[in-house]
């Protein structure tokens, strides 16, 4: 090859860099403040794909992503592999350096916040032995999400995580004794520095006075729901029934916690009765269905009445077309048949149930099959009520479904009964109680447990209907095996048995009932 | 902070307080495993006669004038949740190995992901209430002494290592640390200049600025490679590094490609063929080109001074001097090669 076949090569290929140029200028001109850029960057605006449009720009993680020259897809999946290796052998700092490095990497991965996050505040945390050194690493791990937050703004996802883990993290966690006060008073976490606050010039500004997890929590749910209401996001994969209910039942966590501490005046009443209206508001929304529907859970009552006229109205119309239809699947019976229907159920053998079962099913003829059978004059109208019918039934099996899934009736009641006097000086005895056993003092902790107990056999000979839910009576015998320990330690026998006319034997019947046995576990009076 | 840690032997006794294992009959270097798949800990059970014991040398009243500064670095692990707000406690004894003599618990409690620094002074009592010398009486005449270490609560365990306790000799100037840490990385920049120069003097600038890139990728991931290589090579004697988690699963490069595109997992033996066949045979031939060039490459991985300073450890002068010369006789040879390489270049043209 002579030079000349060379130097005319090397003209034709700095031509054709100099002209691919063009398109490629085109394409991906970055915008500026003057210019829209090139089509790439125009359709990533119009999609709301600009890293200025998902949250704050982070130079770093840009300079990063540009120095592996396309390939951080393998640097990231040397990097997690790495960060396993760090968990692994417990190099806590290796692994926080290789995380930040990931983040740099994936800034808008969703699932790597989400995940590491989870990681550090729930896998990592509790590697260590000192409840300090955990609460650490769960604060690194909500930081972790702030984070996330701060280059995702409009993802719920992150929010509801935060939330979620600010919830149960610090208020469910063995550690919560600890970590609620921690929290709480935690300066550097509420009011960071601005150069150290993950949420500085973000949409996000909670009040600094906001410090109880559970009602951070809350605070963080509403965001996600404001953002999905505000439409800057959809439910994507989320739960729209869950999505709203939230921020309510965060609420009565909060409800429920301060109690715990001690907390019995009108703050907790106050808690309970917010607690019980956001609980309202959300019956009252409309909430979206699989089905394509729209339904309010505080609706139910609504459908249900509005069902069952429309199937008696349905009814009194195909009554005689019915019983016609029916007495004639019983003329056509063989004598076999007749025989073994007219047979009292439990005298039949299996053949004759499985022949009984047929006849039934023939005997039992659909709504449809019997408006059709209408005269053309009356079948109009039954089409009419049929959908009606329709219409009011499939709402109420979607509501009464939500509602199960919420438990609904009980948080409607559970808020409504909590903010009774009764019921807090019920607890509040139960917790001076407890409070009195832990100090040793046994008399004082009988006392106040008999006086406690008499109070909720009040409260629910008011409201009965919360013996119909498990996490209640559940809850109560909780407190009926802590007297129990107290008694026993308070007799001579060191006998455990209740006594007669026990106050609460409706909740032992209750728990009983659930269980299908007497069985009755040893209290847990150290806990709370 | 550059500490220069003084280690000792570690021994451990099982909950019976039986040195030995009873089927192989050697003292214990490993103690409970409670589920962790990083081995390198092992773990004693608290309330028990399990115990850790480190055996030191050298411990002279010259050496440690005003008594033993030991650091202990454990790990605590709690198999119940027990008082959150209180830690697990522990004792140690120092006890000459001669005599048996051996002085009375010293309570501590333990803080893991902390370095704990516990001062065994020259006077201490014995559990008779004896007054007894550190050097006297519990070291021996050759300066060996032993330091016992227990878990004292209930189903709770420490977890330990032989580097995990050790005697503070002294501490070194953090400035000159900095320095050989500083050290570790030119000699690791010398290596790397060395073979980018050996390369050029045959091969063009952009391929040997490539396979320089090559080298160092192999050379830092050699100790993977090493494994991977032995996983591929000899997959019969991976006894041991089954055991240790150190195999690795899925075969050679080829064998890892061809599971990744049909979504076949590590385990699971491919279907015998043609195809896996080819797949083995060229994984063997790439697997044992890529052994004989890690032994042609320094070992990147273990010039890193700079571990010992990031962890606060005093970079010991005689692993200096030994990479020095390491990279020195490297240095030596990709000159010889270098230099044969371009005279014969030279000749060609």
């Amino acid at each position: 090859m002579n030079q000349q076949r060379l130097f005319v090569r090397k003209i034709i290929y700095f031509s054709a860099i100099a002209l691919l140029l063009f398109p490629l200028f085109l394409l991906s001109q970055p915008a500026t403040t003057r210019s829209e850029g090139g089509l790439l960057a125009r359709l990533r605006s119009d999609a709301g794909l600009t890293e200025a449009n998902l949250g704050q720009i982070d130079p770093t993680s840009a300079s990063m992503k540009l120095a592996t020259f396309g390939l951080h897809g393998a640097a990231t999946t040397k990097l997690w592999s790495n960060a396993i290796g760090y968990k692994e052998r417990e190099d806590f700092t290796n692994f926080g350096a290789t995380l930040q490095q990931i983040t740099y990497l994936q800034p808008h991965f969703v699932k790597v916040w989400d995940f590491q996050a989870h990681n550090v505040a729930f896998n990592i945390s509790v590697e260590f032995d000192d409840y300090r050194d955990r609460y650490h690493y769960v604060k690194k791990g909500l930081n972790l999400l702030k984070q996330g937050i701060r280059y995702n703004e409009k993802e719920p996802k992150l929010l509801r995580a935060l939330a979620q883990f600010t919830g149960f993290k610090i208020g469910r966690s063995d550690e919560k004794k600890f970590y609620r006060v921690m929290y709480r008073e935690d300066d550097d976490f509420h009011a960071p520095p601005r150069n150290q606050n993950p949420l500085a010039d973000t949409r996000y500004r909670r009040p600094e006075a906001l410090r109880d997890n559970w009602l951070v929590s809350k605070w963080w749910y509403r965001e996600a729901e404001n953002l999905v209401l505000n439409r800057l996001a959809s439910y994507g994969t989320m739960n729209p029934f869950l999505v709203h209910s939230d921020p309510p039942r965060q609420q009565m966590q909060y409800a429920e916690a301060i109690e715990k501490d001690g907390e019995f005046g009108s703050k907790a009443k106050q808690a309970w009765a917010l607690s019980s209206d956001e609980w309202q508001d959300y019956g009252a929304r409309d909430i979206p269905t699989t089905l394509g529907f729209s339904v309010r859970l505080g609706q139910v009552e609504r459908f249900r009445q509005l069902r069952d006229e429309y199937f008696q109205e349905l009814n009194d119309e195909v009554s005689e077309l019915r019983d016609a239809r029916k007495q004639q699947v019983l003329d056509n019976l063989t004598a076999e048949e007749l025989a073994v229907w007219q047979k009292p159920p439990d005298e039949r053998n299996l053949e004759e149930i499985t022949l009984a079962m047929d006849v039934e099913n023939r005997l039992n003829i659909s709504l449809e099959e019997l408006v059709e059978g209408l005269p053309e004059a009356e079948r109009q109208r039954a089409l009419h009520l049929k959908e009606r019918y329709d219409y009011a039934n499939d709402r109420f099996n979607m509501i009464e479904k939500y509602r199960d899934v919420v438990n609904y009736s009980y948080w409607e009641r559970r808020a409504v009964v909590e903010q009774a006097a009764d019921t807090i000086a019920a607890r509040k005895n139960i917790y001076l109680g407890k409070k009195a056993y832990r100090e040793g003092d046994l008399p004082a902790a009988r006392k106040y447990f008999e006086k406690g107990m008499q109070l909720w056999s009040e409260v629910l000979a008011k409201f009965p209907m919360l013996l119909d839910e498990y996490v209640m009576v559940s809850d109560l015998m909780t407190m009926v095996q802590a007297y129990q320990e107290i008694l026993a330690q308070t007799r001579k026998d060191g006998s455990r048995q209740l006594p007669e006319n026990f106050e609460l034997q409706v909740v032992v019947d209750k728990y009983d009932e659930f269980h299908g046995a007497k069985t009755i576990s040893k209290p847990a009076l150290d806990a709370d | 902070m550059a500490r220069v840690p003084r280690y000792g032997q570690l021994k451990f006794r099982d909950r019976r307080g039986d040195p030995k294992d009873p089927q192989t009959w050697e003292f214990k270097d490993k103690a409970v495993n409670i589920g962790k798949m990083f081995s390198y800990r092992s773990y004693i059970p608290g309330n028990t006669l399990a115990a850790a014991v480190w055996t030191f040398d050298g411990v002279t009243a010259e050496n440690y004038p005003r008594g033993l500064p030991l650091e202990l670095t454990i790990r605590v692990y709690r198999s119940h949740m027990g008082k959150i707000d209180e830690g697990i406690t522990g004792s140690i004894v120092i006890r000459n190995p001669e005599t048996g003599e051996e002085s009375r618990e010293q309570i501590f409690t333990g803080r893991d992901f902390a370095i704990d620094r516990i001062h065994i002074p020259r006077q201490l009592y014995d559990s008779r209430d004896n007054q007894v010398d550190l050097f006297d009486d519990l070291v021996t005449s050759d300066g060996k002494t032993e330091v016992w270490i227990r878990c004292l609560r209930p189903g709770q365990y420490f977890g330990m290592a032989r580097a995990d306790v050790y005697l503070s000799a002294r501490e070194a100037s953090y400035t000159l640390n900095f320095l050989k840490g500083l050290a570790g990385i030119w000699l690791q920049v010398m290596l790397v200049t060395g073979l980018a120069v050996l390369f050029s003097t045959f091969l063009s600038g952009p391929i040997a600025m490539l396979l320089t890139l090559t080298a160092i990728i192999l050379g830092f991931n050699r100790g993977f490679l090493d494994h991977v290589a032995i996983s591929v090579l000899n997959p019969e004697n991976m006894k041991e590094l089954v055991l240790t988690h150190e195999r690795y699963y899925g075969g050679g490069p080829l064998e890892a490609f061809y599971r990744i595109i049909t979504q076949n997992n590590l385990l699971t033996e491919l279907d015998e063929g043609t195809l896996t066949t080819i797949i083995k045979t060229s994984d063997l031939v790439l697997v044992t080109c890529v052994d004989k060039m890690l032994r042609l490459l320094p070992d990147f991985e273990q010039f890193s001074e700079v571990r010992y300073l990031s962890h606060g450890y005093d970079i010991n002068g005689h692993l200096l001097l030994q990479h020095s010369l390491t990279t020195l006789g490297f240095l030596l040879a990709a000159y010889v090669a270098g230099y044969f390489m371009l005279k014969t270049r030279e000749m060609a043209q």
